[in-house]
């Protein structure tokens, strides 16, 4: 193709030279004729010359000869007769003889035209070659020399992106020269001046020695080298620099030292890199106990092995080479024909192939290998290496082995688990998406008493009449739900009898999720239902125990202030259906008279973690007033914290009735003792009074047997004597009386006070609970024994508590609380006192107080303390009052001790 | 003594007595010293049943009782004694009196009430206040009694006759009612006039009244 193309651009120019001369005869004659019509001038002659010098300056002079030769034959057309006719002229030199002369000087001159034309153009021409190869010339240089420049840089660039730097040096005089890159690579300034001991500066400190001894036997020996070193850059960094000298003589026998150094430092990390990539390959080759090969197929030898791949061979990869036959001999012979066979046809068709075989190690072990081969083709399509891996599967195969065995061994726990279904004493099924039962186990079978061809349709049957539209409607929903669940119906026995059975079922799902069957069991749960069934009903009876017996149980969690309440609790203190209970639910219905008592006490039991029972009253919402007794215990659930577990009874009938009782017997009590100190007095008054009006009567007598007009002196005398006799008689009744007062000796025992204190508070504590009155006492443990009459003491004991709670009774605004407390005063006689809250005593009740008739009490006689006092007293004690610093009254009094105690 | 023995002395009715009922033996002596002191007579009983055991004698007298007594109450012994038709007055004395008990006192026609010690004045006031009422009653009693006797005297024909004269009648109208000659009543007229003692038919009609005759107790 380019030959022809040349071809072309060497004919065009010589061409058109020629046509450029026809064409320019052809504008001659054109011109020439368009003259000829408008001018009626003959100028063809002139037109053709121009023709002729056209064509010669610019084809040259045989083109201009040819358009000499085609002017002479223009000339002849329009010259010679027949004028204007292509017809052959015979008569060439017939008619034009004149005409001849202008033609020879027309050809004359156009040669010379033609030839001048020519000639200059020539020069021209030769001219402007040579200009051009001037041109050409100094183009060419310039090429060199931007060749050279762009060589410069290729080489500046080439060694920047070797990283190799080139220097020079001159041994003798010690001059070094460095190529930028060099600089580059020492990381030095271009004004810098290299010398030797700049080099070895820039050393490492562990090379220098060496580099140092390097270039000195270079410089002495004047020999090539070629050395490996390291750099220390200002930055801290490390690179290794290769360089290589080669010893050029000059002229003068002086050695200069030519060569390159390059920075290495990328290659050493990667050959480094390289190192290490191969030693993971060769332990991951070691793990996965892999080994690669390489087989040359016209060598018939391996030409590469892993070391792992002569493990596998039981070789050791350092000693032993790798021979090209002994894979065959490895191999297990049954296993040999087939391997053998399974290569070729890999060589034959040019595919892989992949193969398991046993090879025997020489310590006669046999090993599972499975192996993968590639064929490597070479461009003719003929396969010149197999490249494959050798994977020892021993384990695998061990484990599929087991595997197998294990399966086998599952097959036959299948039957075991068919045997154990059929025998568990529980009824095992499976159903069908669509809730049919296919499957029952005997248990289930015997238990029914149908069989499993008839199970299918039967199975709706032997539920029990009443449980059957719930049980189809729950299974119906289990289903939907595609979950687990779980139904309680009645199950018919084979012999009629119906049991209570929970029904669970768990969906068997495929791949795609779909549920493919269901598998439940049945339980007796008759046992169960009973018990439910017990429970239920006793928790009824507990609630309607509760509510008849208007008892309302609570808990309350100390820790946790968790609390819960019975219905009946609720409905005692008057909530409908609350979903919870709070302290504030409870504290809110408390009378206000009884919340300070009720507080104080939750207090104390929730801080001492005891038992609390207390009364109060309740004050509810439209007015009224309940009376609720209260018992809490306290326990300590597993985490030991405290909860009262309690009971909370309405006991407002019993209260009233009590307070009615209570009331009435106390009337009652009143009034015999009103009527009886009434009786008393009318009786002592009548005993006294009897002699006294005796003692009168005769007095007045005597008088009057006197004041006779003639005295009666014996009947006055004896008048008189009767009046001394009847006084007697009256100081006797007098001194009787006493007497009977008297009569009561008290019997004195050793005691101990603290013991009397708890007999009494055990006979007062209803008083005290029903007066909402909280008691504390603080008794002397080690109290000494004292001297006295039981009872006695207990009645004045009795005497100051119940002065004590009927003080404090107006009180409304403060705790009623009692104190009483034992203790040994500065002379050792033991002391009780009993300390109210209550209205206290005026400055002026005080002295009054242990008066008899005296009392400040509507209701009272005016006798207790009075007679308090002779008790004391007549133990030789002493019972006194005094005013509290708060609030109330302190009564106390001291005992003297028991002789044999005192001492 | 001398003014006892006098007054027993004294005509018509033997000397007054007064009794003394109270289970005090030395109230009882004191009281007997007091009466003897201004010449009473006494006659003591510790208790109610003793006195009416004994026999006392028929002279004007009061009771002196003592409200508290063993056995019958003195209150209870006034209602025993009224129901009888026992007429005695009776002095209450007691240690302690209360007025629902003076009152049921005093309607039972008690003379008076007196507290222990007593004042000797109030006591011997109220007791001959008793024994002139009690003498009173006696003497209008014996009158009776004798118109009572004379009545008895009378021939039945003659009581008719008291009694139809005493709702004043003439004799003829009485003849008539009794079917009697006219003569006939006035001779029974005149005997029943001598045997009632009348001096007049006005004094007649006086001692018929007293003696609760008329015709309708007839």
């Amino acid at each position: 193709m380019t030959r022809p193309n040349l071809s072309h651009w060497q004919t065009s120019p010589v061409v058109s030279h020629y046509a450029m001369a026809v064409l320019s005869v052809a504008v001659a004659i054109i011109a020439a004729e368009i003259m000829t019509r408008l001018l009626n001038a003959e100028p063809i002659a002139s037109s053709m010359l121009c023709a002729v010098i056209f064509a010669a300056w610019f084809g040259g002079f045989s083109p201009a000869l040819l358009a000499i030769a085609l002017a002479l034959l223009a000339f002849h057309y329009y010259l010679l007769p027949p004028i204007n006719s292509f017809a052959w002229k015979h008569n060439l030199l017939a008619g034009g003889v004149s005409e001849v002369p202008r033609l020879i000087l027309f050809s004359i001159t156009s040669l010379f035209v033609a030839f001048m034309v020519s000639a200059q153009r020539e020069a021209t021409e030769a001219l402007r070659r040579s200009s051009g190869d001037l041109q050409a010339a100094v183009e060419d240089q310039k090429r060199i020399e931007a060749a050279l420049l762009r060589s410069e840089m290729h080489l500046t660039e080439a060694q920047r992106l070797s990283r190799t730097g080139s220097f020079g040096w001159n041994v003798s005089s010690g001059e070094i020269f460095w190529s930028d890159e060099t600089f580059r690579i020492f990381q030095l300034d271009r004004a810098a001046k290299p010398t030797v001991q700049l080099i070895v500066q820039r050393t490492h400190p562990e090379d220098r020695a060496a580099v140092q001894q390097t270039i000195d036997q270079a410089s002495i020996d004047g020999k090539d080298f070629d050395h490996e070193y390291r750099l220390m850059m200002p930055d801290g960094s490390v690179k290794h620099v290769h360089a290589v000298a080669r010893a050029v003589r000059d002229a003068l026998g002086g050695v200069e030292f030519r060569g390159a150094v390059t920075d290495v430092t990328f290659a050493k990390e990667t050959e480094w890199k390289l190192r290490r990539s191969e030693a993971y390959l060769a332990e991951s080759e070691r793990l996965s106990r892999t080994g690669s090969w390489a087989w040359d197929v016209r060598r018939r030898e391996f030409v590469f092995r892993s070391p792992e791949a002569h493990r596998l061979l039981g070789l050791d990869p350092e000693r032993d080479a790798a021979p090209a036959q002994p894979l065959w001999d490895c191999v297990h012979r049954e296993d040999r024909d087939r391997v053998i066979e399974m290569v070729r046809q890999a060589l034959r068709e040019k595919t892989d192939f992949e193969g398991d075989y046993r090879i025997v190690l020489p310590d006669r072990s046999t090993r599972y290998v499975h192996a993968v081969g590639h064929p490597v083709l070479s461009n003719d399509g003929e396969v010149t290496e197999l490249v494959g891996t050798h994977v020892d599967v021993t384990e695998q195969y061990l484990a599929k082995v087991a595997l197998q065995e294990a399966v086998d061994e599952i097959k036959k726990s299948e039957d075991r688990l068919r045997l154990v279904i059929d025998t568990i004493p529980t009824l095992v099924w499976r159903a069908g998406p669509e809730g049919i039962p296919d499957f029952l186990n005997q248990p289930a079978l015997d238990y029914t008493g149908i069989s499993l061809d008839e199970a299918a349709t039967a199975w709706p049957g032997a539920f029990h009449p009443d449980d059957k539209t719930g049980m189809l409607r729950q299974w119906s929903a289990i289903r939907d739900s595609g979950i687990r669940g779980e139904l309680e119906a009645r199950l018919r026995r084979f012999d009629g009898e119906y049991r209570w059975f929970l029904f669970q079922a768990e969906p068997l799902r495929d791949q795609s999720g779909n549920i493919v069957k269901w598998y439940g069991s049945s339980t007796d749960i008759e046992d169960r239902k009973r018990a439910e069934e017990q429970l239920r009903r006793s928790e009824a009876k507990l609630t309607e125990a509760q509510r008849v017996s208007q008892t309302g149980s609570f808990g309350w969690n100390v820790s946790s202030g968790e609390r819960f309440g019975s219905k009946e609790f609720f409905r005692i203190l008057g909530y409908e259906n609350p979903r919870s209970v709070t302290s504030d639910m409870v504290l809110q219905r408390v009378h206000p008279e009884d919340r300070a008592f009720v507080e104080q006490t939750i207090d104390r039991a929730s801080r001492d973690g005891k038992d609390a029972q207390y009364e109060h009253r309740l004050l509810m919402p439209d007015g009224s007033v309940k009376h609720v007794n209260v018992v809490a215990h306290a326990v300590r659930d597993q985490a030991g914290q405290l909860e009262f577990i309690g009971a909370m009874v309405d006991v407002t009938s019993t209260r009233r009735a009590e307070e009615k009782l209570h009331n009435t017997q106390a009337e009652l009590a009143h009034v015999a003792r009103v009527t009886a100190l009434g009786e008393l007095t009318a009786s002592i008054a009548h005993e006294v009074n009897q002699p006294l009006a005796a003692v009168v009567a005769n007095a007045d007598a005597c008088l009057r047997w006197l004041d006779r007009e003639t005295p009666d002196l014996a009947a006055a005398r004896r008048s008189a004597e009767w009046v001394i006799d009847d006084a007697s008689r009256a100081s006797e009744v007098v001194r009787r009386v006493r007497a009977l007062a008297n009569k009561a000796d008290i019997e004195k025992v050793p005691l101990d006070l603290n013991n009397v204190v708890r007999e009494v508070i055990a006979l007062v504590r209803r008083e005290l609970g029903s007066h909402r009155v909280s008691l504390r006492m603080e008794l002397e443990p080690t109290l000494p024994r004292i001297l006295g009459d039981r009872v006695q003491l207990q009645q004045v004991i009795i005497n100051l508590v119940i002065n004590g709670i009927e003080a404090m009774q107006p009180v409304t605004d403060r705790p009623r609380e009692l104190v009483v407390r034992s203790g040994q005063d500065e002379t050792d006689r033991v002391l009780l006192s009993v300390t109210d809250c209550g209205v206290g005593i005026s400055a002026e009740n005080a002295n009054r107080l242990f008066n008899a008739f005296f009392t400040t009490k509507s209701s009272g006689l005016g006798m207790g303390l009075s007679i308090c006092r002779s008790i004391v007293e007549a133990h030789g004690g002493r019972l006194s009052v005094s005013s509290n610093e708060g609030p109330g009254a302190t009564f106390q009094f001291v005992l003297p001790l028991h002789r044999e105690d005192a001492l | 003594m001398t003014e006892r023995a006098k007054s027993s002395h004294e005509p018509g009715d033997a000397e007054p007595i007064v009794i003394v009922v109270d289970d005090d033996a030395s109230m009882r002596r004191a009281l007997t010293n007091l009466f003897q002191s201004v010449g009473l007579a006494v006659e003591v009983f510790g208790s109610a049943s003793e006195m009416l055991q004994a026999k006392l004698p028929d002279v004007a007298s009061c009771l002196v009782l003592d409200i508290r007594l063993p056995g019958l109450s003195g209150l209870d012994f006034q209602t025993e004694l009224a129901k009888a038709n026992i007429h005695i007055p009776i002095i209450f004395m007691t240690g302690h009196g209360d007025v629902p008990m003076t009152v049921r006192a005093m309607k039972g026609g008690a003379v008076d009430f007196l507290t222990k010690p007593l004042r000797d004045q109030d006591m011997l006031d109220a007791v001959m206040t008793a024994i002139e009422r009690d003498r009173k009653r006696r003497e209008a009693d014996r009158v009776v009694a004798n118109l009572q006797a004379h009545f008895e005297a009378l021939t039945p024909r003659e009581r008719e006759i008291l009694a139809l004269v005493s709702t004043g009648l003439l004799n003829k109208q009485i003849a008539a009612e009794l079917g009697l000659a006219e003569i006939t009543v006035k001779i029974h007229r005149g005997h029943v006039m001598r045997k009632m003692g009348a001096k007049s038919l006005a004094d007649l009609l006086k001692k018929a009244e007293m003696l609760g005759i008329n015709r309708s107790k007839r």
